[in-house]
């Protein structure tokens, strides 16, 4: 019996409250357009000596579940879910191309396709995709083609395609707020791309105009773990003063 | 010590009750006249990041960024401008637009009926209105309605068009019979009201500006005379750059010869109002080109700055000023146009209170009659009936338009203002002739007795409140527990 259980077990403790963040976000989230849910990855934390020591539990990752969420109707025609793999092209205020899979787009008094915060969705050609503002309606198609019925003609004149952008390790990318991700060294490189486009990684991806992706954090999976969180805490917790009681008997011997 | 999943939980409690707010906002006005619902949009917070990615080395495979979010917040709170149902009310001032969620009337309760220009305007889609003693059409907090009033209730006459750049957007044949014909107000010349174009559309020409078109030209080569005054039409079009071209017909059945062509830049001058230019024909003839102008236009932008060329398709982008005399100035013509984005900027300035006068003057000017009813079309057109149906037509309704409806600020009492998100009002009569500010309204129609209800679905808004509920519970047991675990972590 040494001091090293009492501080595997404040160790463990870190991690579980850490895991409880985790949780509480994700709870947080449940109602967050297109949020990908996260979840906490432990290992046994192993001491290989002359005999062999399990000294807590660590989190090895946090990982994201990249898994569809479920489309929410909006009636909108420039909210915009994206049905399958890939995230929208966004051009941020400080010229940064950052990635998203929040497609609650609006018009701004440029009559350019915005981002709630104002970023400039980026259409195939990598620009910022203006709408003529003689435009009586738009129609956004499942290839992401924004269509508008300009009164000088009949038919709907074709304006620009929405950008996609896929990855070969999603799990890479850092989450940088306000629902946007933006490229890492992990994450590989940014293919780009559009939706059902034939011979890219996004031929089996579609675009739905008047829906948002919804959340996919599932509460009663997320509470399970918060509770089961709190009960390892307590269970943890307990092991701490049952190891503190130990050494105080062996002190008092 | 408090641990961050306190804060995570509070956080988010706070925005989901602000989204509860949005909701009891959107439910308490669901018997509102032309409310439009509001919608809440979350996004997530920022991340603490414990550990960067790290990219794969060759022999050390790389690593996922280790972030930890800190939970959501407030991301967007938007308008949906979709049009609500009309209620009928048989009140012929009660008014709706139809067709479009995202038109507007301009009301402003600081714009008199002589003042130049609209002051603090403000726009509303509801269109409960009524009329005061003062005979203004009015909102039930008083503002003022606004519109182009063509009928003056003080003269009886009708206003000099003088000043105003889209006078002949009222030459149309409804109105026509109202306007003077080849009037010459202060030496302008005004569209005779029988103009209508191939299309039926309102012709627009920007006459203000244009007081005088005559050509002169040494004809020698044509073997026509010297320094002679031609009679033809002056064509304006286009080349594949998008440069004006003038082309001037003096009318020889379609011989080359008869065609006098110049591309025209804005570097040219406007001397002392006029602008001359030099134009050749096919056999090398040169014919000068000399438009005077009123007073005020110093640039060739000035004169077509309200014509916009880049959107109008080939086959139907010619303009031609007929000239059927070429020393005479009040005879212009305006025809073969597809006006539908012609622009009218200066429609600001015709914008004054709609006065629906209790008497006014038939076409002989000595009989005033009384008002016995009216109308408000769907164009927005308004004419007065007296008792023998003597009909006089007073004017129109103006909308507004914005770009980005959602970017209008909410003033309260049904009425919003500009921002700078929401573009500048572009204001265009129903169904007319666009202004190049503003988005296309044809599909917009005034409805007359009736009033647009709330937009608000009920159902929607319930489904969403046990929605913001129940996060709000989820997170307030988050703070619970977390609480707990302080607790348990004090216990130690």
């Amino acid at each position: 019996m040494s001091f090293s259980s009492l501080q595997a077990s404040g160790s463990t403790l870190k991690n579980l409250q850490q895991a409880l963040d985790v949780a509480a976000h994700n709870i947080a989230n449940v109602s967050t357009t297109a949020y990908k849910a996260k979840r906490v990855n432990f290992e046994a934390v192993t001491t290989i000596g002359v005999e062999t020591n399990f000294s807590g539990a660590d989190i090895n990752s946090i990982s994201t579940n990249f898994q569809q969420g479920r489309n929410q109707p909006t009636n909108e025609v420039t909210d915009l879910a994206i049905q399958g793999n890939g995230f929208f092209t966004v051009q941020n205020a400080d010229g940064n191309i950052v990635f998203t899979r929040d497609g609650h787009f609006t018009i701004d008094a440029m009559s350019d396709l915005v981002t709630a915060d104002g970023s400039y969705v980026l259409s195939a050609g990598g620009g910022k995709i203006n709408i003529p503002i003689q435009a009586t309606a738009l129609e956004i198609n499942s290839f992401g083609e924004i269509r508008a019925q300009l009164p000088s003609s009949e038919q709907m004149v074709l304006v620009d395609q929405v950008q996609l952008a896929t990855f070969i390790n999603p799990q890479g990318l850092e989450s940088i707020g306000s629902n946007f991700y933006q490229e890492s060294v992990n994450s590989g490189v940014p293919e780009f791309s559009t939706a059902l486009a034939q011979g890219t990684s996004t031929a089996s991806t579609a675009i739905r105009s008047g829906f948002l992706e919804g959340s996919n954090a599932d509460l009663s999976s997320t509470f399970v773990d918060l509770m089961a969180y709190q009960r390892s805490y307590q269970a943890v917790s307990r092991a701490v003063t049952t190891a503190n009681d130990i050494l105080e008997t062996t002190l008092n011997i | 010590m408090p641990i961050p999943s306190l804060f995570t939980g509070a956080g988010a409690l706070t925005t989901q009750q602000n989204a509860i707010n949005v909701i009891s906002n959107n439910i308490a006005n669901v018997n509102t006249t032309a409310f439009k619902s509001s919608r809440i949009y979350f996004v997530e917070e920022t991340s603490n990041m414990s550990r960067p990615a790290s990219s794969p080395t060759g022999t050390i495979a790389g690593t996922n960024p280790f972030e930890i979010g800190t939970g959501m917040k407030l991301g967007d709170i938007s308008t949906s401008f979709t049009p609500g149902p009309l209620k009928n009310t048989g009140t012929a001032t009660d008014l709706a637009l139809s067709g479009s969620g995202s038109s507007f009337f301009v009301v402003s309760s600081e714009t008199d009926d002589d003042s130049t220009a609209i002051t603090a305007p403000q726009y509303t889609r509801d269109g409960h209105f009524m009329i005061d003693s003062d005979e203004h059409l009015c909102n039930a907090n008083g503002d003022k309605v606004m519109g182009a009033m063509l009928y003056d209730n003080q003269t009886g006459k009708i206003r000099s068009l003088s000043g105003y750049s889209a006078v002949t957007f009222f030459a149309d044949q409804e109105i026509g019979n109202v306007l003077p014909t080849n009037g010459t107000s202060s030496g302008l010349p005004i569209p005779t009201p029988d103009i209508v174009n191939k299309t039926g559309a309102v012709p627009v020409f920007n006459s203000s500006v244009l007081a005088e078109l005559s050509v002169r030209g040494n004809l020698v080569q044509s073997g026509v005379g010297v320094d002679v005054a031609l009679k033809g039409d002056l064509i304006v079009s286009k080349d594949a750059d998008k440069k004006m071209i003038f082309t001037f017909d003096n009318g020889n059945a379609g011989t080359d010869a008869s065609k006098f062509r110049c591309t025209l830049n804005t570097e040219q001058q406007i001397l002392d109002n006029v602008l001359s230019f030099n134009m050749t024909n096919a056999s090398g003839d040169v014919v000068q080109l000399r438009i005077r102008f009123e007073p005020g236009v110093t640039s060739i932008e000035d004169v077509f700055k309200n014509i916009e060329y880049d959107k109008i398709s080939e086959s139907s982008d010619t303009m031609i000023f007929k000239a059927g005399d070429a020393q005479s100035s009040d005879n212009i013509t305006v025809g073969d146009k597809d006006f539908e984005y012609m622009s009218v900027p200066d429609l600001r300035k015709l914008m004054s209170p709609i006065k629906i006068p209790n008497f006014f003057y038939t076409q002989d000017p000595n009989l005033e009659v009384e008002t016995t009813n009216f109308k408000i079309e769907a164009n927005g057109s308004i004419s007065a009936f007296g008792p023998l149906s003597e009909e006089i037509k007073l004017g129109r309704i103006l909308v507004a338009n914005f770009i980005n409806p959602d970017g209008l600020l909410n003033k309260g009492g049904n009425k919003y203002e500009e921002s700078s998100n929401s573009g500048i009002a572009g204001i265009s009569v129903v169904g007319g002739p666009f202004d190049k500010n503003a988005p296309s309204i044809s599909a917009v129609k005034i409805v007359s007795g009736a009033l647009e209800q709330s937009n608000v679905n009920l159902a929607n808004e319930f489904a969403e409140l046990i929605g913001f509920q129940r996060g709000l519970q989820a997170n307030s047991r988050v703070i619970a527990t977390s609480d707990e675990i302080l607790q348990t972590l004090i216990n130690l």
